[in-house]
């Protein structure tokens, strides 16, 4: 198992190490590097200083391992909006998008996984077919015009939700959260539920999937041919089958909560991460778009680590196969 | 407490059943019917029969013969929107149909206990979990109780070392172990009747004898009543007092198991019973032989016309195989290295000659079946020599193979993936002739037309789609289709193991009659040993990768050498009722497997010469 | 092939069979009135968009017809020319919304279809070639491709076009650098379980030439879950187009998508000029909404659940 645990770790590292080669080569092959150092307003003089002080006439390989160097030791340069360490920068911003993708992949999570079972379980009833309509719908809904359609709604019409902002916070652990007051809560609603309609619908059909292809397994019927209560079949038997891939595709879909989230921070003038980078790339602050994506890169690594890891223990087959090889 | 209550259990069961004419369950017309397309269709027709305490029922029919339905439907385990059952079932005079819900629940299980295929067993849970989970529903104890009952139910079906395989999963078992499992859940509430619907169908037949044998001897113990779902007439005769015969969800016959057997009153058992071949009847002939052909409308049936020999003894063998050996690699690990290796095929050597049938027969993981794929270059053997006509098949590239290939066809065991859905069933036949440019399209289609008369079926079938065929009339065109060709030798691996019991009696009827008009070969690839003895001149024998024995048919059948052969003529279930009665020892041994470690170095085998052409390796 | 011989109605096989396997095909897509409905709806909007420049009242970029004091007219006023009625309204330049409606549509379209065709082709070839080769080849690609699925397409296409700046060919290229993977993991996957059927090892004993038995038996083959994700992956290719577009980071200013309408009309609405952003999004999502369904009936379609 730990041998098992080292391995997917050393993968993660490669990953990492992959995602700085391309960061790098977008940055500095596909983009302008002069553009990412100094202000696009700058001088040919100023220019031409900087290109020598950082060494852009170098070897490329030369100049990716001072980037990776850089990367190590936390160094992405520095904001020319903000002033600041670009990786101070995205570390400012980052609680408020993760309070934001927790919560909707919570709303996704305590509506989807009911709303599927019912739909798998009883899918010839009205109310399932209606769902699973729904859940179309939420598929091809896109975010960005949703939170229009929220604010529209909510907000303009008929006044109840905020539609910008956090709100009043409370500082926790040295960071400051909304979801602790109740102005905050109400500036979360919106954003929450918007980001977490795709994921709804997405939770939804993964739940009724597996009800459908679990139900007519033999087991099933093997466990009622034993005389179990039905309750008993379908919270013990059908529900631990299910959650071993919902439980899985939840955690990758917490990475992409988190990027979507620029979509609804955007719109919502949430202030995280995701609003930086779009901010960011219009203004071209070049080195905050480099932080970001390395944080981004950090992020999704460990997830899918985690995701490998709660996998690795929900299902038997995996876990002993994966002790086998240890 | 326990004690005290399985003891009362064990008294009731043992009411003499000659005294007892009240049965156990009596079902009465039982009528099941099936939502299809928004209208109702009948799937059971009016089925009746009983079975008496401590009595084994069997109950008998092809697919699509409503079988498993009725099991279910006496479970009320079908789905109730889509299906609607009908009749009375009544257990000791209790009418299961109307009961309620709960009250049917405690039933199941406890009362009426039930097995099936092997792979029931929820993949997520221990085996302990599944057998805890029952006793604790039905019988009320707790957790520690219930451990410790689980821990003897497994001893009691012989699972070894039960204290450290309770907390194991059940991929970790083997499928005849798996089985056991289930045999010791349906124990666990000393049930009065034990439904078993096909538990042994998957299974390798020395398996397949182990389990038949331990639901024989725990039925004695018990006193319980059961009753046995199959398709298997062997599996019939060896295991139950009395046969119920269902045909498209009618009951066509129904009596003591003997007098079905041995003089079937109705025309559809007869025509059911003339398609099974019955192990060793063919000891009086070195040839194989045609099934008879019953008339469903008189139930009279037509002696079959005999089989001529076909065998060209004199001229070179048509296909010699020599030294051929194939291994795979397992790769694991985190680097995906190679860990360990499959014998798949170890040494293997046999001649065929022209209108020669020689069988390979084996269990799984024996390597019968690479063998033929080797020789078709499937697989690529490493190292050996396959030669056809001369050249060797085994180190040609790929021009040259495609020509080879004329010479040997292969038919698989699927009917349904062996044909491309996509194209009709004249392209799929013309292919191979246009591919190879022996003529004209035009004569392709002529030819294949033809064929497919000689298989029986229409010419006009040609413009059709595979899908609007059934799994029989599929193998002959796939038959059709490997004959285009004109090949001289057909590996035929598993081609009849999928079909119902008529339809592989009139398909091994049909390879009978190619091989006369074309003195075509066969590799006859199979796990069935009597269908084995029915097609064969020659046998080999295989084990663990090699040919263990190899010799005539009737000299493998009539005088195995070999211990692995007398183990396995002797698991085959044989439609002979006086079985029903014979108890054997059979120690619960496993089929072992080819993986072997990197290092292995097989070793050398010495062989025997029993009488001529009779090869045995030695043991030792 | 010349004169028909007499014998068995063998020779029409082989004209019968394509137009056999589609009118099957649509003979169960017929089953559902729904998506019949969504086909019919999608076939107007695909004539809608191809028809732009021909139908639409006024040339939405053509500023010598936009009058900046028409501006922000809601739904059904007349122009003041008196020449035709802004039905769906006007945005702050006085631009006719259905006019800009119908080329934003066009756009979209077109964006979202030939990513997913280039995709298609790009991806589906690799996922094939990958199969084919297996080896060092396939675990370079596949881990690829694993590598990208691992990434949200929004944070892809976003990086790539940080990089690339705005532009439609640039969406475009994005979109496909996006797309492949889902179509490569797709091609390989189909194509390793249907190498390993039965009909295509009776080929090979058969001695079917290995082209023939690429194009002829394992491609069709491999075809319909293509199709499948390749219509749902267009609508996604649309809304991708549109949410980039809307962040501002898609399409130019000068060639508009539905999502850069949405875009512009974003700020007017918290004046309660909803119908700069409204009916856009309308007109968006009936189209993806048309694929979805469209994709969703076709997968029914191509794996009937009870098939023998």
């Amino acid at each position: 198992m730990i041998s098992w645990f080292g391995s997917r770790l050393i993968q993660a590292l490669l990953v990492m190490l992959a995602m700085t080669v391309i960061v790098f080569i977008g940055v500095n092959v596909v983009g302008d590097p002069v553009a990412i150092l100094i202000p696009p307003d700058a001088t040919a003089a100023e220019r031409l200083r900087v290109v020598q002080a950082f060494g852009l006439d170098r070897p490329l390989w030369e100049q990716y391992f001072s980037f990776l160097n850089g990367v190590l030791h936390g160094d992405l340069g520095r904001s020319y909006v903000y002033n600041q360490p670009a990786l101070q920068v995205i570390l400012q911003r980052l609680p408020a998008t993760m309070e934001l993708a927790a919560s909707a992949m919570l709303v996704a999570i305590v509506i989807g996984i009911p709303l599927g079972l019912y739909a798998g379980l009883r899918p010839d009833s009205p109310l399932a077919k209606l769902f699973m309509a729904g859940s179309v719908l939420g598929f091809s809904l896109p975010t960005f015009w949703v939170g229009l359609m929220l604010i529209m709604i909510f907000s303009v019409n008929l006044g109840w939700l905020p539609a910008s902002g956090r709100g009043e916070t409370v500082e926790l652990f040295g960071m400051r959260w909304s979801f602790l007051t109740l102005d905050g809560l109400s500036h979360l609603a919106l954003p929450a539920l918007n980001l977490a309609l795709f994921k709804i619908a997405l939770v939804m059909r993964l739940v009724r999937a597996g009800v459908r292809e679990v139900l007519p397994q033999d087991y099933i019927r093997y466990a009622r041919a034993r005389g179990l209560r039905e309750g008993r079949v379908i919270w013990v038997h059908v529900l631990k089958n299910i959650l071993i891939p919902v439980v899985t595709i939840i955690g990758l879909e917490f990475g992409s909560v988190i990027a979507f989230s620029i979509v609804t921070e955007t719109i919502f003038a949430w202030p995280g991460m995701g609003k930086l980078i779009i901010d960011s790339i219009n203004v071209l602050d070049r080195p905050v778009m480099v932080a970001y994506l390395m944080m981004i890169v950090v992020i999704f690594v460990v997830i899918n680590l985690l995701v490998d890891l709660a996998y690795t223990l929900l299902d038997p087959r995996v876990r002993l196969a994966a002790r086998g090889k240890s | 407490m326990m004690t005290i209550q399985t003891l009362d259990r064990t008294r009731q069961g043992e009411t003499p059943a000659q005294t007892a004419p009240a049965p156990l369950l009596a079902v009465r017309n039982l009528r099941t019917s099936f939502v299809q397309r928004g209208r109702w269709t009948s799937v059971l027709d009016d089925v009746s029969f009983d079975i008496a305490a401590g009595e084994t029922l069997a109950v008998v029919g092809e697919s699509g013969s409503g079988k498993s339905v009725t099991a279910m439907s006496i479970m009320r385990l079908l789905p109730p929107k889509t299906s609607r059952v009908e009749g009375q079932v009544l257990l000791q005079g209790q009418d299961l149909l109307t009961l309620p819900d709960d009250a049917m629940r405690r039933i199941r299980g406890n009362e009426i206990a039930m097995i099936f295929q092997e792979t029931s067993l929820n993949p997520v849970y221990t085996i302990g979990f599944h057998i805890i989970e029952t006793l604790r529903q039905h019988r009320g104890l707790n957790e520690t109780q219930a451990r410790a009952e689980a821990l003897r139910l497994m001893d009691r079906v012989r699972i070894p070392s039960a204290g450290r395989r309770i907390d194991e999963y059940a991929h970790q078992f083997s499928g005849g172990m798996r089985q056991r499992i289930m045999i010791a859940i349906a124990l666990a509430c000393q049930p009065k009747l034990l439904i078993a619907d096909e538990p042994t169908t998957a299974l390798d037949v020395t398996i397949q004898a182990q389990i038949l044998q331990l639901i024989k001897e725990l039925q004695a113990d018990e006193g319980m009543s059961v009753m046995f779902i199959t398709h298997d007439m062997g599996v019939v005769a060896e295991t139950s007092d009395r046969t119920v015969v269902l045909y498209h969800g009618r009951k066509v016959e129904e009596g003591p198991t003997s007098r079905v057997l041995l003089s079937p009153h109705e025309a559809y058992t007869r025509k059911l019973l003339a398609a099974v071949p019955r192990l060793g009847e063919m000891s009086d002939s070195p040839l194989p032989a045609r099934f008879a052909e019953v008339d469903m409308a008189t139930g009279n049936s037509t002696a079959p016309r005999p089989v001529v020999d076909t065998v060209d003894h004199a001229a070179a063998p048509v296909l010699s195989v020599q030294n051929l050996t194939t291994r795979f690699d397992v790769r694991g690990g985190t680097l995906g290295g190679v860990t360990a290796r499959v014998h798949a095929v170890e040494d293997v050597s046999f001649d065929i000659h022209a209108g020669e049938t020689l069988s390979l027969v084996g269990e799984s993981g024996c390597g019968k079946s690479t063998t033929g794929r080797s020789i078709m270059r499937l697989v690529n053997p490493v190292s050996g020599r396959i030669m056809v006509g001369g050249r060797d098949m085994a180190g040609l590239g790929h021009r040259d193979l495609r020509a080879m290939r004329r010479k040997v066809q292969m038919i698989f065991q699927d009917p349904v993936s062996s044909l491309n859905a996509r194209m009709t069933v004249g392209d799929a036949l013309t292919e191979p002739f246009v591919v190879h440019r022996l003529g004209s399209r035009r004569a392709a289609r002529d030819k294949a037309a033809a064929l497919l008369q000689k298989v029986g079926l229409d010419a006009d079938m040609a413009s059709r789609f595979p899908h609007e065929f059934s799994g029989g009339q599929r193998q002959r065109i796939s038959i059709a289709r490997a004959l285009m060709l004109d090949p001289q030798i057909i590996v035929a691996d598993e081609s009849v193991s999928a079909l119902d019991v008529s339809v592989k009696a009139q398909v091994i009827n049909l390879l009978l009659d190619l091989q006369e008009s074309f003195k075509v070969s066969y590799l006859f690839i199979s796990h069935d040993m009597a269908v084995v003895e029915r097609v064969s001149h020659r046998v080999a024998v295989m084990y663990l990768g090699e040919i263990v024995e190899i010799g005539p048919r009737q000299a493998i059948f009539d005088n195995p050498q070999h211990s692995y052969t007398r183990r396995l003529i002797e698991a085959v279930p044989v439609v002979d009722p006086a079985r029903r009665h014979q108890t054997r020892q059979i120690p619960a041994e496993e089929i072992r497997s080819p993986v072997r470690q990197l290092d292995y170095t097989p070793p050398t085998r010495q062989w025997r010469t029993v009488a001529p052409g009779h090869f045995v390796m030695d043991e030792g | 092939m010349v004169n028909l011989p007499e014998t068995p109605s063998i020779h029409n096989a082989a004209t019968d069979r394509p137009e056999a396997a589609w009118r099957r095909v649509w003979r169960d897509y017929r089953g559902s009135p729904v998506a019949v409905v969504m086909l019919a709806l999608l076939g107007v909007i695909l004539v809608l968009a191809l028809l732009a420049p021909l139908i639409s009242p006024q040339n939405p970029y053509d500023l010598m017809q936009l009058d900046i004091m028409e501006g922000l007219l809601p739904p059904g006023t007349e122009a003041s020319s008196g020449d035709m009625i802004y039905h769906l309204g006007t945005d702050d330049q006085g631009r006719d919304m259905l006019s800009a409606i119908l080329h934003g549509l066009r756009i979209s379209l077109f964006v979202g279809v030939v990513s997913a065709v280039c995709a298609v082709l790009v991806g589906a070839t690799l996922g094939l070639f990958a199969a084919y080769r297996g080896g060092r080849t396939e675990s370079v690609i596949m881990r690829l491709v694993d590598l990208q699925l691992s990434f949200p397409t929004i944070l892809v296409a976003l990086m790539i076009l940080a990089f690339l700046g705005k532009g439609i060919s640039n969406v475009i290229l994005a979109l496909i650098i996006v797309e492949w993977a889902t179509y490569a993991r797709t091609a390989r996957g189909t194509a390793l379980v249907e190498s390993r059927r039965e009909y295509i090892e009776a080929a090979h004993c058969l001695g079917v030439p290995l082209y023939r038995i690429i194009f002829r038996h394992l491609l069709p083959n491999c075809m319909t879950p293509l199709i499948v994700i390749g219509t749902v992956q267009i609508a996604r290719a649309i809304t991708l187009e549109a949410t980039l577009s809307f962040l501002g980071i898609g399409v130019p200013v000068t060639e508009p998508s539905l999502g850069l309408l949405i875009a512009n009309g974003y700020q007017y609405m918290f004046a309660g000029q909803y119908w700069l952003s409204f009916f856009p999004g309308i007109a968006l999502l009936v189209t993806i909404v048309a694929i979805n369904l469209v994709g969703d009936r076709l997968r029914d379609v191509f794996n009937p659940k009870g098939q023998a």
